[in-house]
């Protein structure tokens, strides 16, 4: 009796044990989420996917009104740097121009209505120099932080076309005296290929 | 004794089922993570290699509106120019290898262009309508301020189709001072000039050498249209129009030589998770 007693217990303690093995299997198959690299960094990637895709939106928008040629060409012909922007500040070379003044028509302001005031941002200029890599810095907001997201527009300059900074109308920017961007091609109309780079965080 | 052993095997199959949930949610889980790490650089460099072939092919375009400019035909030092450029950019910030080829389909346009002289001859036709029922991508406009009259030039542009035309007036206010007035103009009164020429480039809106002024005379109007000068008689200039229109013949006004208005073009992408290679795609010069 006693016998037969024990095992109706130890019966039911099995089954409760075995379904609760079986409710708590599915409870954590559903409380599951997929692990993906997203998880690692501190900004979701998405999002980084997604800040970089608006970058470079606007840095194509940017091109095709030729905003990025015309960044690329505001220079000062007299001291080998780019021209001081009217109603901002002097450019200087390792600071770019202050604050968030790109001197270009909408670019600058563009990133601004884009992102929120948290996001600072460089913007920098990359082309070839002798054998070398040139960095020239338009703006400058400081060093990048670990979320950060980089999107960049190449673009050629030819030698006809003209140099945009104040003062130098109708001077090509072949015949610039002391140029920034040096003419890396004498035997074609390319003077030179310059990436526009974006550094956002 | 049968009981007990059906009690350990209700036990075994629990926890064998148990574990096979557990062992599926490991697996899917593993094989999203796979996926997502697996298919990103591929993807992101594919991508990449798309973006530089429109800017390859930007950069071609570059090429064709100077050699247009000059009235020069299009040469394969050009190419290999852009093709030599690109490629050592390309090298030196990604690692990627470029190349491309030229595909000689091309559309063709006119360059209108006015070397010199008063904008508008009055003696033979005051009014004049450059571009009928066509589009402009580029418009380069040289005023010599010094030597012109106190003047004002209008452009209008009138769309072909609906909408509603709009117009540019660019005054010579004396030797130093030009002003634009018109629709969509802002901060383009009294440019100082200072004993200079000026170049506008009325196409994209932009006063060379005069930060701050700003204006778009075509937003909002869909091409084929027309444009038209007027007045500007007494102001020395000298301007280019390039335009789509293949035939141009007016003696009155300045001449026009034929031009590339679109062109076609291959590329190859190749980086180490992708290579793009590309159709024949067909671009504007202007765009």
């Amino acid at each position: 009796m006693t016998g037969s007693s024990d095992r109706g217990q130890a019966y039911t303690l099995e089954s409760l044990v075995a379904a609760l093995l079986l409710v708590t299997a599915v409870l954590f198959a559903l409380q599951a989420v997929v692990i993906t690299p997203t998880s690692a960094g501190a900004q979701d990637r998405d999002v980084q996917s997604q800040r970089h895709q608006v970058a470079s939106d606007l840095l194509t928008t940017a091109a095709n009104d030729g905003e990025l040629s015309r960044l690329a060409r505001y220079w000062d012909c007299s001291d080998g740097g780019f021209a001081d922007a009217s109603g901002t500040d002097t450019w200087v070379p390792r600071d770019g121009y202050p604050s968030d003044e790109v001197p270009i028509d909408d670019f600058g302001s563009a990133i601004n209505q884009t992102f929120d005031a948290g996001t600072r941002y460089n913007v920098e200029l990359v082309y070839a120099s002798g054998d070398e890599q040139n960095v020239s810095r338009i703006v400058y907001q400081g060093t990048p932080g670990s979320d950060v997201v980089t999107a960049s527009h190449t673009i050629a300059l030819t030698d006809g076309q003209l140099v945009t900074g104040p003062n130098y109308d109708d001077t090509q920017i072949q015949n610039c005296g002391s140029p920034p961007i040096k003419n890396m091609d004498d035997s074609s109309n390319v003077y030179n290929v310059v990436e526009i780079r974006v550094v956002l965080w | 004794m049968v009981s007990d052993e059906r009690g350990q095997l209700i036990l075994v199959g629990a926890i064998a089922i148990a574990l096979v949930v557990l062992g599926l949610v490991l697996i899917v889980n593993t094989a999203l993570f796979t996926q997502v790490v697996g298919s990103e650089g591929t993807v992101e460099s594919a991508k990449e290699g798309g973006v530089t072939g429109q800017e390859v092919g930007n950069a071609m375009g570059a090429v064709i509106a100077e050699e247009n400019r000059n009235g020069n035909p299009v040469s394969s030092t050009d190419f290999e120019g852009v093709e030599r450029g690109f490629r050592n950019q390309s090298l030196e910030s990604t690692g990627s290898f470029v190349s491309l080829e030229y595909l000689t389909d091309n559309e063709n346009g006119t360059l209108i262009e006015q070397s010199g002289g008063p904008l508008i001859d009055k003696d033979n036709n005051p009014d004049w309508d450059p571009v009928t029922n066509g589009d402009i991508g580029e418009f380069l406009l040289t005023l010599d301020t010094v030597s012109s009259d106190p003047e004002t030039f209008t452009i209008t542009v009138d769309p072909t189709g609906p909408g509603s035309s709009k117009t540019l007036s660019v005054s010579v206010n004396g030797p130093n001072k030009i002003e634009l007035s018109g629709g969509s103009v802002s901060g383009c009164s009294a440019i100082d000039t200072s004993d200079r020429s000026v170049t506008i480039d009325v196409r994209h809106g932009v006063v060379y050498g005069a930060g701050g002024c700003e204006f778009d005379l075509f937003s909002g109007i869909e091409e084929p249209f027309s444009v038209e000068f007027s007045g500007g008689e007494n102001m020395d200039a000298t301007y280019s129009i390039a335009t789509d229109q293949t035939s141009f013949s007016d003696p009155d006004h300045p001449g026009g030589y034929s031009i590339i208005w679109s062109f076609e073009y291959a590329f190859t992408y190749d980086s180490q998770d992708a290579t793009v290679e590309s159709e024949g795609r067909v671009i504007d010069v202007y765009d």
